[in-house]
């Protein structure tokens, strides 16, 4: 019944039995049947990847309804098979994050001049409020994704990657094709880059510091 | 560990990424001793617990049900776009068409097979109790048959002897028997007369063109049929002509493995070879004995009474 609400293309009963046989399957069992035509493959598949593409892409353009497009389109690729899995260069999980960057990039760069503006203001707005432990929860949140948001891609995509969905250097520098160290050192500059977001007022003040220290030197 | 070498382990301290022992305890050190360090790794801290409050939250974000059902209808408009091709009702027809040439080209192979069976398998597949006995013009077996191996060719002519029945006219041995008598010119004078140097004729292609012969000859039609079997030493009653060459035939030619097989020819084939041939029992069929080289040719003829 869970499954019907959740899916309510998937009703009867022995649709349900052969869903739990298919459960234990591996991605590329359940790829190789969805490719024959096996809808319970799929939705298998899709319950298992498609939370964390459709929080990738949001995390990373911020947008819901794009968030929805680009995780529609990446299994739409696996369906329609315009791009090839190779179970050898690594998992699939990888391939679909891989498709969902690719498609993101793709329309955050059409989409360029459109975006950022508003998010720049909300966020220095939010930051130059409160310091970063000072926010409430809620607050500190939102601060984040704004700040998360506000960072160039390459760096908002491993903390994305990294920090928000918890996958290791190496996933990462498989989705994003890259070496382990590049994930690393992009990370860290990237949470360098947040920390100065999250905390100008803090930056402002040593300025100002600074400044008096030289006047009156 | 000095400011330098925290900075490089900052970030995974502050991520609860596993780190070496060693490394994890020199850093905390570090920290207790730099107050800049311990403010940066705080920091850290605190970033690291921002993000992840922001990825909890996140957790709750879910797709709209809608995505899942496009996906879904798509799958099965691809299923059922792939489905019409199988069931297309051309494919049909091209298959049943198909299976229709398939049958009439077996057929027709399995006819040609049947008219000209291969030689060697039939040779090896006969069974020599198949064999007739050899019978004098009486028709009465005169002895019997041991089932020695058999000569192909002369399986072959066997099998013609007994389907085919030779609708040519009389004299035209040459096309119409499967023993390489028809290349042999006739002889005019006397059987010591030898033939003209002429090579043998194999005589497979002799038996190919007997296979075109059809059993509804007319009356005036002469059979030809091919007794086979391997020949002994001629019994006492026989009485035997010479053998006479055939071509080129010399005893170093006779190599082992030739055999002599018994055939029937018309009457007047003895013509050709200058003997006395009785015009009132011109119709009447003698017995011949061939004998075939190891190559399987005609190398030299004799008749038997």
């Amino acid at each position: 019944m869970e499954l019907s609400s959740r899916f309510p293309l998937i009703t009867s009963d022995d649709t349900l039995i052969g869903m739990k046989a298919l459960e234990n399957s591996s991605d590329d069992e359940l790829l190789r049947l969805m490719r024959t035509g096996d809808e319970r493959a799929f939705v298998l598949l899709y319950r298992r990847c498609h939370a964390g593409i459709y929080r990738f892409v949001l995390q990373m353009c911020g947008s819901p309804a794009l968030a929805e497009d680009i995780t529609q389109d990446v299994f739409l690729v696996l369906i329609r098979g315009t791009e090839s899995f190779d179970a050898a260069r690594g998992s699939l999980n990888a391939f679909l994050y891989g498709v969902a960057r690719n498609q993101m990039l793709y329309r955050l760069r059409r989409e360029r001049f459109y975006v950022p503006l508003e998010i720049e203001q909300s966020l220095e707005e939010s930051a130059n409020a409160k310091p970063l432990d000072e926010l409430t929860r809620t607050e500190m949140v939102d601060a984040v994704r704004r700040a998360v948001l506000s960072l160039p891609e390459r760096y908002r995509e491993v903390v994305v990657l990294c920090d928000l969905e918890e996958l290791s250097y190496v996933e990462s520098a498989q989705i994003l094709g890259c070496a382990v160290g590049t994930v690393r050192s992009r990370l860290h500059r990237a949470r360098a880059l947040l920390l100065e977001k999250l905390q100008p007022q803090k930056k402002e003040n040593a300025a100002a510091e600074v400044k008096t220290a030289r006047c009156f030197a | 560990m000095n400011c330098q070498s925290f900075e490089n382990v900052v970030v995974d301290l502050a991520r609860l990424t596993p780190l070496e022992a060693s490394v994890r305890d020199a850093a905390l050190a570090h920290c207790e001793a730099c107050d800049n360090c311990a403010r940066r790794l705080t920091e850290e801290k605190l970033l690291t617990g921002g993000l992840m409050a922001l990825a909890t939250e996140m957790k709750a974000a879910v797709v709209a049900e809608q995505v899942q059902q496009n996906l879904l209808s798509v799958l099965r408009k691809q299923r059922l776009a792939a489905q019409p091709e199988r069931a297309n009702p051309g494919w049909r027809y091209l298959a049943v068409a198909a299976a229709i040439l398939v049958a009439v080209a077996l057929g027709i192979a399995g006819y040609k097979m049947r008219q000209t069976p291969p030689v060697d398998s039939q040779a090896g597949s006969l069974p020599a109790t198949e064999t007739p006995p050899i019978k004098d013009s009486a028709g009465a077996p005169t002895r019997k048959q041991e089932p020695t191996p058999m000569v192909a060719l002369g399986i072959a002519g066997y099998q013609m002897g007994q389907a085919a029945p030779v609708d040519s006219q009389a004299g035209s041995v040459e096309t119409d028997t499967p023993v390489p008598v028809a290349s042999t010119p006739p002889v005019e004078d006397s059987a010591e007369t030898p033939p003209r140097e002429q090579k043998p004729t194999p005589v497979v292609a002799k038996k190919q063109r007997l296979r075109k012969f059809r059993p509804d000859a007319s009356a005036h039609s002469t059979f030809v049929s091919v007794v086979v079997g391997t020949v002994t030493d001629p019994e006492a009653s026989e009485v035997v002509s010479h053998f006479m060459p055939l071509g080129d035939t010399n005893p170093a030619n006779i190599q082992e493995g030739a055999q002599v097989v018994r055939v029937e020819l018309p009457r007047y084939a003895m013509a050709r070879f200058g003997l006395p041939v009785n015009m009132e029992r011109y119709d009447e069929r003698v017995k011949a004995d061939v004998w075939l080289g190891a190559d399987g040719l005609a190398r030299a003829i004799r008749f038997v009474q």
